[in-house]
């Protein structure tokens, strides 16, 4: 290729990528930029900010304060490894529902595939308030659920599941099950059937085959699935109101309050700095993990 | 990349030299012999039948009532067109698929269900099916690794293996840095490395090049003799058939058409299917009548008559009867001579096209009735079919013991 011509493509490629460039510039990086800021900042009595470096509205929640105005206390580092616990078993709960339906799916005739990832996609049709409402009438002891419960004579006395983790948990995964369904669909859905014929036929169990074969050939799509489930289950706050109410206070929840509700925001800026903290450290252990597979494949290739 | 498929074919010459190494791959065969003496057919396939349901809701019936006996040491080739059902019976023996009805026997045991990973047999895949996360070497030693086979012997085995299919030293490669024909010999090694004695090929060859294929037919057939195993070989392919087998199955809907060793079906085909689908052909339907010379004959419009000998079996005086001459059986003599009357029956024709393949022409013709006749003559001196131009009346002469009566055909 000449010079020219090189000098050329790199020119569109930078035209193309601009507009993306430039919307990631401005309505990505320059807030993430005021909440670094914000974070490192004194609030205001009446809201607001003082600009001092202040590293205290860390230390309230891992551990050192000024101790006058400010004050360690573990109960925000104890929302936090809750807010972990629970967005973890949402992403476990999802892969259990979608990796078996995946593979379900993946060998339905084709139009009814099509139908059925149209089903997946059609929540998306309605508000999300108006679902989690729906879930509330489900929930509550004298709700959906309960009622054909006692009708069916299972249980006498009403379960009471609102308010609890469990459905915090519950409308998390309703909500977030079509991010794991569909990047794990789209990686069965390339799985070559013909691998797992020659896995069997090579003398491996069922078993053998699903973890040989089958488990390492459609784990990007679990890993991929587990991210984009994991990152807004931890900072969801919109679930945890409604179906946690105050008693599951979830991280997600209590930046809210610190933004709108106590106008503490550089205190607000520094919790949010802790989950995306959290959020890149997975993140980091994911692209090692993929680094390292790739860099094997590479070394395989010199060798 | 032209580099690597020539080397590959080098390769592929070189292999008979490394045969000696095929001694390793051989089965325990003879350990079983006491139970297995009196078998003469190591595989055997009866009354099979399997039928499949399309996602339309119709039944279709791919294997309809197959009985097969495969020998010891044996290569027999599956030949049909797509949808003949040869696939479908390879799958069924190798327990991907189970039969409806009817039963497999490997070496004396039935398979009736007997899972894939538990049967005595391996399969070297149409498009390889090798693993593409796996290393070579991991993909060769699968089988042993899922056998929890020792790693110092499995190591061994795997060097082994690609040493006898001529990819030594390639275990840590990936599948996909290797070319077509070395992918190939990877799904060979693979399927030979835990000496199973029966080994199932289902089209391996159909994604080479011409002259790599020519190259492992050859090769193929070398480590099947060499290994003393059975090959159930599945083509689409009449030549590979006819190159490789020892035995021919030729199948249609579901069901055999007619077995018989390459020179059986080519020379004796029993149905005008396998005539059409094994070879070039020219099939004349009509009447055969005794003409009272010890002769008998067709006649196929005004004056032109096929000849052919006396066969007392076949029932005469039938409508739609079939008689095959092969395009190579039909000669030009040089201009001005004749062929003696005794000994050739002739066919006054118009040529329409004169098509050079290299060693012989093939000459495109046609009878008075429009029906097209094709023969291929050798003209090496450059004489007689060089001359010839469309539009021409030419004599094509036959042997009397040339056309074949398909037998079946005109009785009703």
């Amino acid at each position: 290729m000449s010079t020219s011509k090189r000098t050329r493509s790199r020119f569109q490629m930078t035209l193309l990528l601009a507009p993306t460039s430039l919307f990631l510039a401005v309505f990505f990086i320059a807030p993430l930029s005021i909440m670094v800021v914000y974070s490192f900042l004194e609030a205001g009595l009446y809201g607001g900010v003082e600009w001092n470096f202040y590293h205290h509205n860390f230390g309230r929640i891992l551990g050192w304060a000024d101790g006058t105005y400010e004050y360690f206390n573990p109960a925000y580092l104890w929302i936090f490894w809750r807010s972990v616990r629970m967005a973890l078993t949402t992403v476990l709960i999802c892969l259990v529902l979608c990796y078996p339906t995946a593979f379900w799916v993946s060998r339905l005739p084709d139009r009814w595939k099509t139908f059925f990832l149209f089903l997946i996609t059609l929540p998306f049709f309605a508000s999300l308030i108006v679902r989690l409402f729906a879930w509330v009438l489900i929930l509550r002891p004298s709700g959906f659920l309960n009622t054909v419960l006692e009708g069916l004579h299972l249980i006498s006395a009403p379960i009471d599941i609102m308010y609890t983790e469990a459905a915090v948990i519950i409308g998390l995964v309703y909500i977030l099950v079509p991010f794991m369904f569909l990047p794990i669909y789209a990686s069965v859905e390339k799985l070559n059937m013909s691998l797992v014929d020659a896995s069997g036929d090579l003398g491996a169990t069922k078993f053998q085959t699903f973890c040989r074969i089958i488990l390492p050939l459609t784990l990007p799509g679990v890993i991929g699935g587990s991210i984009i489930v994991f990152i807004p289950s931890l900072g969801n706050f919109v679930v945890p109101d409604l179906l946690g109410g105050a008693k599951v206070l979830m991280i997600g929840s209590l930046i809210e309050q610190q933004f709108l509700g106590a106008r503490n925001w550089p205190f607000g800026a520094a919790l949010s700095m802790m989950v995306m903290g959290t959020v890149l450290v997975f993140l980091f252990l994911y692209v090692r993990a993929l680094s390292r597979a790739e860099a094997l494949e590479e070394g395989a290739k010199s060798g | 990349m032209p580099g690597a498929e020539s080397s590959d074919q080098l390769r592929a010459r070189e292999m008979s030299v490394q045969l000696q190494l095929v001694e390793a791959f051989k089965p325990a065969i003879d350990i079983q012999m006491t139970d297995s003496d009196n078998i003469d057919h190591f595989l055997e396939i009866r009354d099979a039948s399997k039928t499949f349901m399309t996602p339309e809701g119709e039944s279709f019936r791919a294997l309809d009532s197959i009985s097969l006996p495969v020998r010891n040491n044996e290569f027999v080739t599956l030949l049909g067109p797509s949808g003949c059902g040869k696939t479908t019976l390879l799958r069924t023996i190798s327990g991907l698929e189970e039969l409806d009805h009817g039963e497999i026997t490997i070496d004396g045991r039935s398979m009736i269900g007997i899972p894939p990973h538990r049967r005595p047999v391996n399969t070297v895949f149409q498009n390889y099916a090798l693993f593409p996360h796996l290393s070579v070497g991991d993909n060769v030693g699968y089988s042993l690794d899922v056998g929890r086979v020792a790693r110092a012997e499995r190591d061994d085995r795997v060097g082994q293996a690609l040493e006898l299919v001529g990819l030594e030293g390639m275990e840590r490669r990936r599948p996909r840095q290797l070319s077509g024909g070395q992918q190939q010999r990877v799904a060979l090694a693979r399927a030979i490395i835990s000496n199973p004695k029966l080994l199932l090929l289902d089209e391996p060859l159909s994604a080479l090049d011409r002259g790599l294929r020519q190259a492992m037919q050859i090769e193929l057939k070398n480590i099947q003799s060499e290994l003393g195993i059975s090959f159930v070989f599945v083509t689409h392919d009449q030549e590979e058939a006819l190159t490789m087998s020892d035995r021919v199955v030729v199948m249609r809907g579901g069901q055999i058409e007619q077995v018989g060793t390459p020179t059986e079906v080519y020379d004796h085909p029993s149905t005008t299917f396998v005539a059409e689908f094994i070879g070039e052909s020219n099939i004349f339907h009509g009447t055969v009548r005794r003409n009272g010379s010890g002769e008998m004959e067709m006649r196929l419009g005004e004056n032109q008559v096929v000849r052919l000998r006396e066969d007392a079996t076949h029932d005469i005086d039938v409508a739609d009867s079939s008689v095959l001459i092969r395009p190579e059986h039909l000669l030009v003599p040089d201009s001005g001579h004749d062929l003696e009357r005794e000994n050739y029956g002739a066919l006054d024709v118009t040529l329409r096209q004169t098509v050079f393949l290299g060693a012989d022409f093939q000459l495109i013709c046609e009878l008075a009735d429009g029906t097209t006749i094709k023969a291929i003559v050798r003209d090496t001196a450059r004489r007689n079919i060089s001359s010839l131009k469309p539009g021409d009346r030419v004599r094509l002469y036959y042997w009397l013991d040339s056309p074949y009566l398909i037998p079946g055909t005109g009785t009703q």
